[in-house]
């Protein structure tokens, strides 16, 4: 029985709970650990989750967010480099 | 085979096309030539679409609109191809991923490692550090590459890779597709691009009318409204429609969006404004077992049953008493789909209209509030849920679970704008929970950036008809921006602006109302670093 909170990357609540109990206790380094937010989806259903529990863990309001990158989704590799040929 | 399609719908008609045949993991299928891959999978029976990364458990779809990303499979080779937003074609392969370190998933289970103990596995001595990465580099990853290197996209018609155009507009839902009408009326050249094939977004399940008493969208079915509006973009010569085209990235310096045909393509935008209209997407819940196949977003299941003709199973329940909620539940009644109960934690009776709670009641659903949902029953599917009553403090008290039958969940508990896209263009974020999520801080005509605006759901959670008189706006706003300002405009300005104040005075919109001041500021330039 498993509660995830990340669905691309299998991250569960006590796996966030662990890691903030270990000191990563904020959320660029927390993704780092867990991988939470990294996954093929950029976050989109784990970031507010994983907010909520190091609000609740830490008892503070939720204030930043963390930073986006491109691409934002998944694209295939050949899209890039069809863009690259042409700026070369 | 059980087909699951619905053939007879009070209001809808599905046209679904030629049959064609597809293959799942070598066996046939039949499918409907204007069906995505999930829906075909679906009618099907097909419930498990591929399996999780670590703990390889059984994955279905949840969003429906491309971005969970939990609907994934391995289509003609390619792998990572999201089955909902792709249509089928005659003859398709499909395979659930599977890549060498799925056989040992098992094993791994059994350890239970937590991410900290990955982390810190083979480091120490730091001599087996590189040889051991080697290997256990081999364990990850999902799905393979085909060995056979694919042609570069088809060429589309009449754009070059490079391109610029005064206004481009992200997403092709209310906001977007007015924002386009009111636009195209007056610039000379705008581009609107979506990731779906089908423009409308939200619009597209909607077949409930829309009460407000607004004159553009007053009386009138979702999908209608929606259909509508594509049918005068296309006769605005001054419009360009890409639909199945994502935005991948934004550079602020080199003021560049890159956008992907879904064909391998990439494409480089420069325009002189920007109208953000990405919309949302739903929230989750978190309860044990939560990534079951049969655990959907209300959203999802609008879309599978909607657009599509499918049924998502034979008996729901419905988390939250949200509109939303309360909507999707009456349609699935429509459709002849059972819902076992509406269950919501909130003291509250409904917090959606009270309109639609009745029609619901008179179908003899239960709405049973103050009860949260504890844990989604079964192994490879939903067979059932365990519910428990709270007390004031929204404690689950002990001995008050109960078992409900249903075999799938849907959850209506809000949804939380896009924020993605949005931030890469340096604004200020806030969080605002009225507003359901992250959004930025913009100025009296909707700019959050310099060059950017922003409109519908992405700027803060409501309906789709404050969507469409928000897009209207951002249009009419950007179109003066770009030099395009006359009287006619101004006065047609005023009309929307007047309309919108309208559309928000009822006592249910006077939290957004506050939210929405909030975050509004005279000067954006002050606020933007």
């Amino acid at each position: 029985m498993k509660t995830i909170v990340c669905r691309c990357h299998d991250v569960t609540e006590e796996d966030l709970e662990a890691a903030i109990d270990a000191g990563y206790d904020d959320l660029e380094t927390l993704k780092r650990i867990s991988g939470v937010t990294t996954g093929h989806c950029q976050g989109k259903f784990c970031m507010l989750h994983s907010l909520d529990i190091l609000a609740r863990k830490k008892g503070k309001k939720i204030s930043e967010l963390t930073r986006i990158r491109p691409p934002l989704d998944p694209i295939p590799l050949g899209c890039l480099i069809s863009l690259s040929k042409k700026s070369i | 085979m059980e087909d699951w399609r619905v053939y007879k719908h009070p209001i809808l008609e599905f046209e679904r096309g030629k049959e064609v045949t597809l293959y799942l993991d070598g066996k046939p299928m039949k499918a409907f030539e204007n069906e995505t891959i999930l829906a075909a999978m679906y009618a099907n029976g097909v419930r498990v679409f591929s399996r999780s990364i670590k703990y390889h458990r059984p994955r279905g779809f949840f969003c429906a609109i491309g971005r969970c990303s939990s609907c994934m499979m391995e289509v003609d080779g390619v792998p990572n191809v999201r089955t909902c937003i792709t249509k089928v074609k005659d003859g398709m392969h499909l395979r659930r991923q599977k890549t060498f370190a799925d056989k040992f998933a098992p094993f791994l289970n059994l350890l239970n490692l937590s991410p900290l103990a990955y982390n810190r596995m083979f480091t120490k001595p730091g001599i087996i550090y590189k040889p051991a990465m080697k290997i256990i580099r081999q364990f990850t990853g999902q799905g393979s590459f085909s060995k056979k290197i694919e042609e570069s996209g088809e060429e589309i018609m009449g754009i070059d890779d490079e391109f610029s155009t005064e206004l481009l507009i992200v997403g092709g839902g209310p906001a977007g597709l007015s924002a386009a009408l009111e636009a195209g009326q007056r610039c000379d050249d705008v581009i609107v691009i979506d990731d779906k094939e089908q423009l409308g977004g939200q619009l597209n399940r909607q077949t409930h009318m829309f009460f407000s008493d607004v004159k553009y969208a007053a009386g009138k079915r979702g999908f209608k409204l929606g259909k509508e509006m594509v049918e005068k973009i296309s006769k605005l010569k001054t419009v360009r429609v890409l639909p199945k085209t994502n935005a991948i990235a934004y550079y602020p310096m080199e003021n560049k969006m890159l956008m992907l045909r879904s064909t391998d393509r990439g494409l480089m935008v420069k325009a002189k404004k920007y109208i953000v209209a990405v919309g949302a997407y739903e929230k989750t819940l978190l309860f044990e077992n939560n990534d079951l196949p049969g655990i959907y977003g209300a959203g999802g299941v609008q879309t599978l049953l909607n657009i599509y003709g499918v049924k998502p199973g034979k008996k729901g329940l419905m988390l939250g008493t949200g509109n939303v909620s309360l909507i999707v539940a009456y349609q699935l009644l429509q459709a002849g789909i059972g819902v076992e109960a509406i269950v919501a934690p909130s003291f509250r009776r409904v917090s959606g209209y009270l309109v639609h709670a009745a029609k619901i009641r008179r179908h003899g659903v239960p709405i049973i509030t103050r009860h949260t949902i504890l844990r989604a029953l079964g192994k490879q599917r939903v067979t059932g849920a365990l519910i428990t009553e709270l007390d004031e403090k929204y404690r689950p008290i002990e001995g008050t679970e109960k078992r409900l039958d249903c075999d799938f969940i849907c959850m209506g508990v809000g949804l939380t704008p896009s924020y993605d896209l949005i931030q890469l263009f340096n604004p200020k974020m806030v969080y605002s929970s009225e507003l359901g999520g992250f959004v930025p801080v913009r100025d009296m005509q909707f700019r959050f950036a310099e060059n950017a605006y922003i409109a519908g759901d992405c700027g803060g959670v409501e309906e789709a008809t404050t969507a469409v008189l928000e897009g209207g706006l951002a249009g009419l706003y950007a179109a003066r921006s770009l030099g395009y300002a006359d009287e006619e405009v101004s006065a047609k300005i005023d009309e929307y602006e007047h309309a919108l104040e309208e559309d928000r005075g009822s006592p249910f919109s006077s939290d957004i109302k506050a939210a929405l001041q909030k975050i509004t500021v005279e000067n954006i330039e002050e606020v933007i670093k």
